[in-house]
């Protein structure tokens, strides 16, 4: 029974370090962390050293999936590069196989008790440092777990039931197949299932026909296991797990053609080869699963372009993904700083022009709205936030008092419209419900139908190459102060018969508009600032 | 609910009925309507709003660029007949900062002719 609280156990730590790794990684990596690992992941030799290494070390291609899928969808690494990255963790897997084990035991013990430390210290309370306490304890978990499924494992070849079963495995290929599939999928590693096939190898409990048969199980197993989690993802991250599964399912079918071509076809010219190596059975194994391995590689490479296409078409990222992503700001324009101004203040134009859709499901006459208010501003905030670093780290590398002061400016712009996103989203979170309401609609329909369309002239002109007094004026005037004005309307609702919630919301959608009203006049003013230089357009 | 538009001079003035709902489905037609309306320099129009029932932003947003063309053909734009739910709409979107209005077309006619 304790093999299986070993395995239950195992999976849970599992789990939970799988989750900690993802979560606190995404905080952890700041931009000068994400520079470095894009700069280490250029290259295509770079790219197969860093998937062969994670593969190695974390013993899980779905673990290195997480960790990817945390890379891509925090913008520090292109999910483009990320699909050979785990066509190489493959075999970086089977390395640990043919090397019989590497022991993480020691490993995982030192890092939850590291981590314990720094608890004890209470680093974890520190803004700095813990982020990077919980992504350690994350890892330490995930190879304790990953060290109890062994261990529950390497207990099972002890169990007397499981011997006399696992005799009967070379006669019926089927359940040996489906057998391995299973253990694959629970422990959602395959090389898990070769290690115990090995084991049961080499206590001659399992014969040539009945192993290779559990080791190709594993890699259906391992498609299965990675399609459960391809099915909580969305866009990219979902074509990263989805690239996994077609790489396993490829590489199936490569492997059955071979085995069967082997078997039936010619007369097992694979084992003849290994008889040269003097090879035994558990170390053929090994050297099958590298078989396994290199055709799934070779499947995957082969139909990459037509996989590509088909996972583009069934994942397309999704619209919340494609908000939070820049249009125009990158690492790369920071070394010429009056690219670097230009291209953030198009990212800001963009992000100003944006505004107005937030109150597209509030309008009655609007087009469906693409993305609710809230989910906008969580996708656009991002954006603002790398712009954010994208001008800090911008001052620190240009010296020039124009450059400091320009981008000053631009920051100064950038926490507007971090503060008008975050209003729009209030408002829209205020008034959803109320709207409808017969005895309020029109009113706020009037503050929303207004601010639309003093965002929308705010946009238009900030979008103009050089905008001209008059139309500076013009925004002047039409973002002149309101708070008489929504003063009176409050006065007047005070006095009326309004149930109280109603008149709540009502009040709160008067002072959010008389808010967002003064940040777009405090934006106006910013129009006319020095961050746009004389001879270069907006 | 439909919109409607008449245009009229009257005593040199361009005079623009509107009648029913202005949104974005409406917007193009009120556009056409105000379209030439500042075609020739020191040209007055008036809109007459009485007979709307309702205008969005995008209606508001003729309304100013109607105001901008005025204001580069050194001509004059008034609104007159607005009705109180209406009016609201252009006080709280700060346009009665920058389009006059009156309260009925003889007051419009009377103070651009003057």
């Amino acid at each position: 029974m304790s093999i299986f609280f070993s395995l239950f156990a195992g999976l849970g730590l599992f789990f939970i370090g799988i989750r900690l790794v993802s979560n606190n990684l995404r905080q952890v990596i700041g931009r000068r962390l994400r520079q470095l690992i894009a700069r280490a992941v250029t290259g295509a030799g770079s790219l197969a050293l860093f998937g062969l290494l994670a593969g190695a070390v974390m013993q899980s291609v779905n673990a290195v999936i997480h960790v990817l899928v945390s890379l891509v969808t925090a913008g520090a690494m292109d999910r483009k590069r990320a699909f050979p990255i785990i066509r190489w963790a493959n075999i970086g897997t089977s390395l640990l196989v043919l090397v019989a084990a590497i022991d993480l035991h020691a490993l995982a013990l030192c890092l939850v008790g590291l981590t314990g430390i720094a608890y004890y210290q209470q680093i974890d309370q520190s803004t700095r440092w813990r982020h990077a306490v919980g992504a350690l304890l994350g890892l330490g978990l995930l190879f304790l777990g990953t060290d109890f499924i062994k261990s529950g494992a390497a207990l099972l070849r002890t169990e007397p039931w499981l011997r006399l079963h696992i005799s009967e495995l070379g006669l019926w290929l089927l359940p040996s197949f489906a057998i391995g599939a299973a253990v694959a999928w629970v422990a959602q590693s395959s090389t898990t299932v070769v290690v115990i096939t090995m084991s049961l190898a080499a206590g001659g409990l399992i014969s040539w026909n009945g192993g290779t048969m559990l080791v190709m199980g594993a890699g259906l197993g391992s498609a299965v296991s990675a399609w459960n989690l391809a099915g909580r993802l969305q866009g990219s991250a979902r074509q990263l797990v989805l690239f996994q599964v077609l790489l396993r399912l490829q590489g199936l079918l490569l492997t059955f053609i071979f085995y069967a071509c082997n078997r039936w076809l010619l007369d097992d010219p694979f084992n003849r080869l290994l008889d040269h190596f003097q090879l035994g059975l558990p170390a053929r194994f090994a050297a099958f699963y590298m078989v396994v391995q290199l055709l799934s590689d070779l499947g995957s490479r082969t139909l990459e372009k037509p996989s590509l296409r088909w996972l583009e078409a069934w994942a397309a990222p999704s619209l919340q993904e494609n908000l939070s992503k820049p249009h125009f700001v990158h690492d790369e324009a920071l070394d010429e700083a009056e690219t670097a101004l230009l291209l953030a203040d198009k990212e800001q134009q963009r992000l100003l022009a944006c505004l107005p859709a937030y109150l597209d499901a509030l309008r009655q006459d609007a087009p469906a709205a693409l993305a609710s208010a809230d989910k906008r501003q969580a996708a656009e905030s991002q954006v603002l936030q790398l712009c954010e670093q994208f001008l800090v780290e911008l001052a620190d590398r240009q010296r020039s008092r124009d450059v400091l002061e320009r981008s000053m400016v631009l920051r100064d712009r950038n926490r507007l419209l971090g503060s008008l996103q975050e209003s729009l989203a209030e408002l829209h979170q205020s008034t959803r419900a109320v709207m409808s309401d017969p005895t309020v609609a029109q009113l706020l329909d009037h503050l929303v139908q207004s601010l639309h369309i003093v965002l929308e002239t705010l946009a238009e002109t900030a979008a103009l190459a050089q905008p001209d007094a008059e139309e500076l004026e013009l925004l002047r005037s039409l973002t002149h102060d309101r708070s008489d004005l929504m003063d009176s309307i409050r006065r007047r609702l005070q006095g009326s018969d309004l149930e109280p919630g109603l008149r709540q919301a009502v009040f709160s959608a008067t002072t959010v508009f008389e808010r967002c009203v003064w940040l777009a006049r405090r934006y106006v003013l910013l129009l006319d600032g020095p961050a746009a230089s004389p001879d270069h357009p907006k | 609910m439909s919109f409607e538009h008449d245009i009229n001079d009257e005593q040199g003035t361009r005079l623009v009925s509107l009648k029913g709902r202005i949104d974005s489905a409406t917007a193009s037609a009120f556009e056409q309507a105000t379209q030439d309306l500042f075609a020739t320099p020191n040209a007055r129009a008036l809109l007459d709003f009485s007979a709307v029932d309702y205008i969005s932003s995008a209606g508001l947003r003729v309304v100013l660029m109607a105001a901008k063309r005025a204001k580069q053909a050194q001509g004059r734009l008034l609104l007159c007949g607005m009705r109180q739910h209406v009016r609201e709409v252009f006080e709280i979107s700060g346009f009665l900062q920058i389009i006059d209005s009156v309260a009925d077309r003889s007051e419009g006619l009377r103070q651009l002719n003057a």
